[in-house]
């Protein structure tokens, strides 16, 4: 499933960012899939290739995330040598391989740490000034995190990239004339039953963001029409935001469906029960005006 | 559901709205036959969450919001929840958006107001 999902790869150094690049972990897990997101991905064991082992693992990088906290420019080894010096630093390495094989970077700054000045940074990654950088605050993590979230969509948009699984050929649509996912075949099992819905699910989960729960439709069904499907809807509805906070995209995805069919199984009970009341008050009615003669 | 699109949408929802509040104003429910009866009470004898709700909407459009409560104590609240929904903000609407609660406050709902509890006797649709 991740080939065919965008990758995200998050690079950091522990003595610098270790909290920081932990707490953006989990506030992207909102937005993407946890398969799609990778913190200390590069495993080097002692004796290996480095430049080999990291150039493998950044194959399957879609995007490159530099966190940046106020120490990561100087920070400094045993020795007191700036580790940015060391070209066997793995901080170093990874970004600079990103850079050679254009892989996207975002320069991830927090808490008012600059962007280093050109002449500042080693040779090899000189390359992260011409980079749009975004700037994450403590007590505004999630907003700033969901603006990095959108940079990151935009990114795999333009590579082509869709965030979720294909469910029918809308998205290959909506792609226009850029490839569309990659990998195998897409997968058939439609997930909405009409256009306009799989439309506004589509276009919630191309935006990254959390379907609606229909919540209000629940309560409606469950308190003017049918009371025992509304309770069905309503218990969706709640599935939702768990789901959806829990990485399970698509599973919330279905939830927020099946509130919202359950609702309208209910109204259409509701309808049907009218009319057909309607139609006893009708025979009744003509009954009266039969009787008094 | 149908695919037309969302303008037309929201403004045949205001004229069915208009339409059945002006529906609701006019004929008393409870005393008009225009109003059919609630299934479930029909069926049980028990209150459902929603028995009270069309006397309690027409008492809210006369102005009568004691008589609100006594008809059904959860229309008030899931009012003011579908008007946040609609009125678009969404920071008011992060605050109310809480699926459990809801759920809780209507089972809750349900099995309280058929309890033959003096003290709960306020929550019945027929008192």
């Amino acid at each position: 499933m991740s080939q065919d999902l965008g990758t995200i790869f998050i690079n950091y150094r522990k003595s610098d960012a270790n909290l920081q690049a932990g707490y953006l972990y989990s506030e992207l897990k909102k937005y993407f899939h946890k398969d799609q997101l990778f913190k200390d991905f590069n495993t080097i064991l002692p004796g290996t290739d480095f430049e080999k082992s990291i150039n493998e693992a950044l194959m399957k990088c879609d995007v490159l995330l530099v966190c940046m906290g106020k120490s990561w420019l100087n920070a400094t080894n045993e020795k007191g040598e700036r580790r940015l010096d060391d070209p066997n630093d793995f901080v170093r390495l990874e970004i600079a391989t990103a850079l050679q094989r254009d892989i996207p970077t975002v320069p991830v700054l927090f808490d008012d740490t600059s962007f280093p000045a050109p002449h500042e940074l080693p040779v090899d990654l000189r390359g992260l000034n011409r980079r749009q950088y975004v700037e994450i605050e403590t007590n505004r993590f999630e907003e700033d995190t969901k603006k990095l979230a959108d940079a990151i969509l935009t990114i795999f948009r333009q590579k082509g990239i869709h965030t979720a699984q294909p469910h029918d050929v809308l998205t290959a649509q909506q792609a226009g004339g850029q490839a569309g996912t990659r990998g195998p075949q897409q997968r058939s099992t439609p997930v909405a039953g009409n256009t306009q819905q799989a439309r506004d699910l589509l276009g919630s989960v191309a935006a990254g963001t959390k379907p609606a729960n229909n919540l209000v439709w629940a309560i409606l069904a469950t308190v003017l029409c049918c009371l025992p499907m509304g309770i069905v809807s309503i218990i969706y509805a709640t599935k939702v935001d768990t789901l959806w906070n829990n990485g399970q995209h698509d599973e919330a995805i279905q939830a927020a469906n099946k509130a919202k069919q359950w609702a309208i199984y209910s109204a259409a009970v509701g309808i049907i029960i009218a009319i057909i009341y309607g139609v006893y008050i009708a025979m009744m009615g003509n009954e009266l005006m039969n009787s008094s003669y | 559901m149908v695919a037309v699109s969302t303008g037309l949408r929201k403004s045949l929802l205001c004229v069915v709205a208009a339409g059945v509040a002006w529906v609701l104003y006019t004929w008393q429910p409870g005393v008009s036959i225009l109003y059919p009866p609630c299934v479930f009470k029909k069926l049980t004898g028990f209150d459902c969450p929603g028995c009270g709700s069309l006397r309690g909407l027409h008492a809210l459009l006369h102005g009568r919001l004691y008589d609100v409560l006594q008809y059904n104590a959860m229309l008030l609240p899931a009012l003011v929840m579908i008007a946040i929904y609609f009125s678009g903000n969404s920071r008011w609407w992060q605050l109310v958006n809480k699926p459990k609660w809801v759920l809780a406050a209507v089972l809750a709902f349900l099995v309280l107001r058929n309890l033959p509890l003096p003290g709960l006797m306020w929550l019945h649709s027929d008192h």
